[in-house]
């Protein structure tokens, strides 16, 4: 009978040993949660907004400053009102507003984006939507993830509302 | 015995850990999962921010296109409309017909990015004018913003002011262009630019003076009309009056002559009030035909009255 009784508690003993390292085995070994991936991707996209959205070009380097401030009409303008008044240019008359702006974007970019993830900035209105900055480690299409956060872009004359276009960035991860 | 119950607390110490971990993993799972919706709602609360804050602009651009077309009109037509109603009751149809191209405009450009906005305006109409620098455009809107997560539907009512410096003087504009009988297209057109200096409690001086006059801004005074009021070409006195210099090479344009007995503040020059020529001022160094009368000149030269001498 007691014999009987210890063999008993030794079986537990053993399944309980085998649950706890299979516990701890798929602790240490769970690959990367999706939905931490996902986060990731939706903070980036987020947070690349904010920081266009809050930055004045005179917060620039001078050499970033540089590459557009003839070209917008203050050097107080956010960075994604600046954009967005080359953007407005350009489907106005100036030829080279385009590039000045999807240069402009790619400078004050690379510091802040990870080159790991692919990124798409896209602007524009109901009628027409232009690709400003294209990261592809991988094609962003393929991505597994796909975080967009969006804006609406003012463009101003004085205090006249002239245009308002949607920023769009995309973060994209396989 | 003993074992058995060392053994039992340890099951339950295990079992405990166990537990622990799996709503530790829930958890996280939870806790990623609220972060990003929380993210997805913060970014859509900013659109609707901006959506809010594009409602204010289109108001203010329509109010001042609004206002800028009477200007043409009366220019164009050489006549003013016989009182205020009458420039409110205008200025509310202009308002009326270009608000909805902006609101239309970013509805449809949102549609395109599946963020489904809408809105009802209930009411909006020109008030007035409550300070020197602004006018007022009551609106009462409903904004909506719909998403999977979250939607806003939200009503606001209030009046949101626009400022007036860049706009067309419509009764400088119009007075020039009568004298000269010009069409439109070749009249210059007199826009507001708002003084860096007051004059006001005798900080007058000659330099300032000379700054006022070449960049022909516009000061506030309240013994001038408002800009309302010059739509209806009234030039008594506001609250919230401004008032400019005329500037003489305009006038001299023949068959027309400046006129030798007015003060060239513009309101009293338009309206014809005609003075003594020994209570005129020509300023020195500066163009002979243009002339202030005494309160004007104690106003703007102040500390350098001397600089002005009688006419005659």
């Amino acid at each position: 009978m007691v014999r009987a009784r210890k063999g008993y508690f030794f079986v537990i003993d053993a399944l309980v040993a085998l649950a706890l390292l299979v516990i701890i085995a798929t602790a240490i070994y769970r690959p990367l949660p999706q939905k931490s991936r996902t986060l990731n991707a939706y903070m980036l996209a987020d947070n690349f907004l904010e920081y266009i959205s809050k930055t004045k070009v005179r917060d620039l380097p001078l050499e970033q400053q540089e590459t557009i401030e003839e070209n917008i009409s203050s050097i107080d303008l956010y960075l994604s009102e600046a954009i967005g008044e080359l953007y407005w240019k350009s489907i106005h008359g100036c030829s080279d507003c385009l590039t000045l702006a999807k240069t402009f974007l790619e400078e004050v970019s690379t510091p802040i984006i990870s080159p790991e993830y692919a990124y798409r900035v896209t602007i524009g209105d109901e009628n027409n939507m232009d690709v400003l900055l294209l990261r592809e480690p991988y094609g962003i299409n393929d991505s597994s993830i796909l975080a967009t956060s969006k804006k609406i872009v003012f463009v101003m004359n004085g205090t006249q509302l002239v245009e308002a276009y949607i920023l769009s960035i995309e973060v994209g991860i396989k | 015995m003993r074992k058995s119950v060392l053994f039992t607390i340890t099951m339950f110490i295990v079992a405990i850990f166990i537990i622990s971990i799996f709503l530790g993993m829930s958890y996280k799972d939870y806790y990623l999962e609220s972060k990003i919706e929380s993210i997805k709602v913060s970014r859509l609360n900013k659109i609707y921010d901006d959506y809010e804050r594009y409602v204010e602009l289109a108001v203010i651009t329509s109010t001042r296109e609004a206002l800028n077309n009477l200007s043409i009109e009366i220019v164009e037509k050489e006549s003013f409309p016989d009182n205020e109603e009458e420039v409110k009751k205008n200025l509310t149809e202009k308002i009326n017909k270009s608000i909805y191209k902006w609101l239309e405009s970013i509805k449809n450009t949102l549609k395109e990015q599946s963020i489904n906005v809408d809105y009802v305006v209930n009411d909006i109409y020109f008030t007035g004018q409550n300070d020197t620098w602004h006018v007022g455009t009551y609106i009462n809107i409903t904004l909506i913003l719909e998403s999977s997560i979250a939607s806003w539907n939200h009503s606001e009512q209030r009046i949101i002011e626009s400022p007036i410096e860049g706009l067309i003087d419509p009764l400088y504009t119009e007075y020039i262009k009568e004298i000269r009988g010009s069409s439109i297209s070749s009249t210059p057109i007199i826009t507001i630019k708002k003084s860096k200096y007051s004059f006001l409690e005798n900080s007058g001086n000659y330099t300032k003076f000379l700054e006022f006059r070449n960049n022909h801004w516009y000061r506030a005074t309240t013994r001038a009309p408002s800009f309302l009021q010059r739509f209806y070409n009234d030039s008594s006195n506001s609250t919230y009056g401004i008032e400019s210099f005329m500037n003489e090479s305009l006038l001299d344009f023949p068959p027309n002559t400046p006129a030798e007995n007015r003060s060239y503040i513009d309101y009293m020059y338009i309206s014809g009030i005609e003075y003594n020529l020994t209570d005129l001022y020509t300023i020195e160094d500066v163009n002979q035909t243009f002339r202030l009368d005494g309160d004007s000149v104690s106003i703007y030269l102040g500390i350098d009255a001397d600089k002005a001498q009688p006419v005659s």
